[in-house]
């Protein structure tokens, strides 16, 4: 899932203070499952907002909103009327979510309400770990699906790179070694023979370096 | 001064959620003789059903404080629903301080209330700006 979090609270006061009526706009997807943008969070930061304006004497009419996806026109458009009543939007979703719902109503300001961090899991309640980089070229085949790219602080395609303890990465010791973990796994698998083999560099045009990235499928399009 | 800070000759707003296992309900009969406080109770089965919204909201209902009084540490009978509950006021204490309108405002006490003065005491001391790490107990022995 696309992990994020929340912006802090002054940077968001200062951003949705031009603007009179407010919509806290949440997605039900990705960021609701990292406690970051679903109705809980809409409510929290709603209520903030209400506490923090009623502080400094500011009139503002704040009201909310959870759609399912906000990457997603159908569910977009289930927002249509509420952003109408409002005069700007703050998107609690990541950032392919404020720029879909930007696109969709071109004349309102679509504000952003979460720093989106990376694509990861849950590794467990309240601990979201980044796992995979989106480089478009997947070879979790070849190393035990331990993505080394995403993992390794050092982004070992041949590893590993010998300065971890006891099962730690040398550049952050709180964080499990990749490569330890690669071969751990291999092990268990019974192909540890396999990480003999040379993985030739990777080809980065398939990653965002090599511009925006799109993926068409003919057969969905009529 | 936020609309909720109470004026002079009225009684100050406080909100208290109490688990059911902490607290008797037989107390709020003799609280409304005190009349120094209006307070808006509410009964949940475990502080575990605490949410941040639930504070935020009786705050912008117009308590000048909420309390949250759980059992005990270790004696929740749902084993971890006071930590939560903890765990979330303080996060609602963070926010509240992030933007200016004061931490100090969620109070949560973990230990059973016996009788009104208890609790009496620990409504002043939830009012009182500031000290928050307290009990009933000390509170009454004048630590």
């Amino acid at each position: 899932m696309i992990v994020a979090e929340q912006k802090p609270l002054a940077e968001i006061i200062e951003m949705v203070s031009p603007y009179g009526k407010l919509l806290i706009l949440g997605c039900g997807t990705c960021v609701k499952t990292c406690f970051a943008g679903g109705e809980e969070e809409v409510a929290i930061l709603a209520s903030l907002l209400r506490l923090a304006f009623k502080k400094k004497g500011i009139d503002i009419e704040i009201s909310e909103l959870t759609i399912e996806r906000q990457c997603e026109n159908e569910f977009i458009q289930e927002a249509s009327l509420a952003v109408s009543r409002n005069d700007a939007v703050l998107s609690l979703a990541c950032g392919a979510g404020v720029q879909d719902v930007a696109r969709r109503f071109t004349g309102k300001p679509v504000l952003p309400g979460l720093n989106t961090t990376f694509v990861g899991v849950m590794e467990s309640r309240g601990l979201f770990t980044e796992e995979c980089l989106c480089c478009g070229d997947c070879r979790l085949g070849l190393t035990g699906g331990v993505c080394v790219l995403a993992r390794c602080a050092k982004k070992l395609s041949n590893g590993p790179c010998g300065g971890s303890r006891n099962g730690k990465c040398e550049v952050n010791p709180d964080s499990d070694c990749a490569w330890q973990l690669v071969i751990d796994r291999m092990k268990n698998l019974g192909t540890l023979d396999k990480l003999r083999e040379y993985t030739p560099p990777r080809d980065w045009r398939s990653s965002n370096s090599g511009g925006p990235r799109k993926i068409l499928r003919e057969d969905m399009v009529i | 001064m936020p609309d909720n800070e109470a004026k002079p000759g009225y009684a100050r707003a406080v909100t208290l959620f109490y688990c059911i296992n902490a607290v008797k309900s037989s107390i709020f009969a003799k609280l409304e003789d005190v009349g120094e406080f209006e307070i808006n109770p509410v009964k949940i089965p475990c502080s575990s059903m605490i949410k941040e919204t639930f504070i935020l909201k009786a705050l912008e209902a117009g308590a000048e404080a909420v309390l949250i009084i759980t059992c005990p540490e270790d004696s929740c009978q749902f084993i971890d629903g006071n930590r939560r509950a903890n765990k979330r006021v303080e996060r609602v204490r963070q926010m509240l301080d992030e933007i200016g309108y004061g931490g100090w405002r969620v109070s949560i006490h973990n230990s059973r209330i016996e009788n009104e003065d208890e609790i009496c005491l620990l409504f002043r001391q939830a009012l009182g700006k500031g000290e928050n790490s307290f009990t009933a107990e000390s509170l009454l022995a004048g630590e």
